[in-house]
């Protein structure tokens, strides 16, 4: 999620860190589920195990909570190219059940692709004889795991691209090498959906450095061009985008705006409206800024 | 049309080359039928297949494909019914027909290149007839107005509830549900959303759909930072929802009398059929801790093998 989501209030009280303790999602063979599935095929189901603690007890007191109440523990995946969430069993949680629970994700590969997010949550069923600041909503979330990324298909994760000969397009320019792809109205579309990297193949050098994929020093320099000039686009794009000012904050997972978002709030730590106004005012020194930042050109002799 | 094929994809680049191509045929205005029929194509210079595992289509399946979507566009009115009725039936048959007929999974219809090849190859006369300027956003590939994408994902997404001849949802009551990513992103919950707007709709005539729509979504929307909704059982959500909808009902109306929408009957207690049964190889330190029915379950049964199909139709909510 990154720390660009605000901590939201919630109108009744939260347990205190360690009250719920997940572990790590793990496979059926109970290695620990990698970030990356290499080998993964659609037709594959997705399956993956967590153990999650939850101490009861001490929950209750913490939330006020009754003796009778009855809680959810339900896992999810999220899919950034289908869009989907796939929720998990719906285990319950009571005084007394066990205080550990196998919370399960098997779902149907057929639904997913690219990066998934995989999450864990707490939620009431009923509170018993409550207190007044105990949540009362069926339904309300008590605790939130982190959010665990595993990208599928291998390669899915990165930025989406397509070799494309440019002298076979009437839209782009022979001499071109990249051309990024995307409309700073699709802020709400998935960025596998909406955003590409068209490489020129026509261009050896371009067609060396990101389809062979060389190390040689001249490709990791075009690499780290192009990296730079897709950032700078999207980030200048959005904060001269009003929507994208006003709704930094609730972009959907996985959407354009999120992305930029995030891309912002990890290498600047401050709000895009701060940025915005020295984008307007001095728009050569932000370019520094972006410089900076997604280092173009090695400093180091 | 079984399950398990593989549609021909014409990238990005290629579809607007190709859009820019069928425009210059006719630069000052709308194609004649002849004109469209003379471009449609069942494989398209340059496609691909993706690399995935499933049966390629072929020629003859395409065409099949094809009179049956021209079939279910003619009971509409194509080609010469530009009502809003007409295209309104059309976005619902075809969705339907699609749905039912291509035999894709959401990871291939999450695909843009795909559906840029259906809508400027094979099935283009009645794309140019749904919209028939030949925009960009309607005649490539790319979520969310896409023509067929988007009537795919409706199917997917709310089942039944998109192609409802008889009570339709519309078009922007319909978008509505779509465009947002938390609700249409669980198929279990959009459905639920649609129907207890559709029930309380027929108890409250006067109530006007769209501002009720709208105003309900505010609320759940407001609710969903910290209520899980999609995690409540059917009866639960269904509560939740008429609740939600009948407040939306007399705030609209000032404070009038409002008639609460009957509960849901007879729902379906299974939550997402994109849910495999899957047991654990380990023994569960949960014993005491209770699956519950609703929502699917840690089940005894084996992991399905590699070749069933791992995609079904969702069935109604």
């Amino acid at each position: 999620m990154g720390s660009v989501v605000k901590q939201l209030t919630r109108p009744y009280l939260l347990p205190q860190e360690g009250t719920i303790k997940a572990g790590e999602w793990v496979t059926p063979d109970g290695r620990a589920l990698p970030e990356r599935l290499l080998d993964w095929d659609p037709a594959t189901p997705f399956e993956a195990i967590r153990e999650v603690a939850v101490d009861f007890e001490r929950l209750i007191g913490e939330c006020q909570l009754g003796l009778g109440a009855t809680l959810a523990v339900t896992s999810e995946i999220r899919s950034d190219r289908t869009t989907l969430r796939v929720l998990g069993d719906t285990i319950t949680v009571t005084a007394d059940s066990s205080a550990d629970v196998q919370s399960v994700l098997a779902v149907s590969g057929s639904a997913l692709g690219g990066l998934v997010k995989l999450s864990t949550t707490l939620t009431l069923v009923s509170s018993g004889d409550s207190g007044p600041l105990a949540a009362s909503r069926v339904g309300s979330e008590l605790w939130r795991s982190h959010t665990f990324g595993c990208a599928l298909e291998g390669g899915a994760a990165r930025f989406p691209t397509s070799a494309v000969s440019f002298s076979k397009s009437p839209l782009l320019d022979d001499k071109g090498a990249w051309s990024l792809d995307w409309q700073i109205q699709s802020l709400d579309e998935p960025v596998l959906a909406s955003v590409r990297l068209l490489i020129n193949t026509d261009n050896p050098r371009v067609r060396e450095a990101i389809i062979t994929g060389s190390t040689a020093p001249d490709s990791e320099v075009i690499r780290s061009m192009i990296s730079f000039d897709v950032a700078r686009t999207l980030i200048t794009s959005a904060l001269r985008s009003d929507e994208f000012l006003a709704r930094y904050e609730s972009f959907p997972e996985g959407s354009v705006g999120r992305a930029i978002a995030e891309l912002i709030q990890t290498h600047w730590g401050e709000s895009p409206g701060s940025l915005a106004q020295r984008l307007s005012i001095r728009p050569n020194r932000f370019e520094a800024e972006i410089q900076a930042r997604f280092a173009p050109v090695d400093g180091e002799a | 049309m079984s399950g398990g094929y593989l549609f021909p994809k014409l990238d990005r680049d290629r579809a607007r080359a190709r859009l820019e191509e069928i425009r210059a045929l006719c630069p000052d205005g709308p194609l004649t039928q002849t004109q469209l029929v003379d471009e449609i194509q069942m494989f398209l210079p340059d496609y691909t297949f993706e690399s995935i595992g499933g049966q390629t289509i072929t020629e003859p399946e395409l065409l099949k494909l094809r009179e049956a979507a021209v079939a279910v566009a003619t009971t509409c009115g194509f080609p010469n019914d530009h009502s809003l009725d007409a295209r309104n039936a059309f976005d619902r048959r075809i969705g339907k027909l699609l749905h039912e007929e291509m035999g894709i999974s959401p990871h291939q219809a999450a695909d843009e290149d795909i559906w840029a090849h259906l809508t400027l190859g094979v099935l283009l006369d009645l794309a140019a007839w749904r919209f028939p300027d030949l925009p960009e956003a309607r005649m490539l590939g790319r979520a969310p107005r896409s023509t067929f994408r988007r009537l795919w994902w409706r199917a997917e997404i709310l089942g039944a509830q998109s192609w409802d001849d008889e009570d339709p949802l519309f078009e922007d009551e319909t978008v509505q549900i779509m465009e947002r990513t938390e609700l249409a992103g669980v198929p279990y919950f959009a459905r639920a959303v649609a129907s207890a707007f559709k029930r309380t709709v027929a108890v409250n005539p006067t109530a006007k759909r769209m501002d009720l729509m709208r105003d309900a979504l505010k609320r759940t929307y407001r609710l969903t930072p910290f209520v899980r909704l999609e995690t409540l059982s059917p009866a639960e959500l269904d509560e939740q929802l008429r609740d939600l909808f009948t407040e939306s009902v007399r705030q609209l109306s000032g404070g009038a009398e409002v008639t609460d929408p009957l509960p849901l009957t007879g729902v379906s207690s299974k939550r997402s059929s994109y849910s495999l049964s899957f047991s654990p190889p380990r023994p569960s330190p949960s014993s005491a801790g209770k699956s519950e029915g609703q929502t699917g379950t840690v089940a005894t049964a084996s992991p399905p093998a590699a070749d069933t199909p791992t995609h079904t139709k969702n069935g109604p909510a």
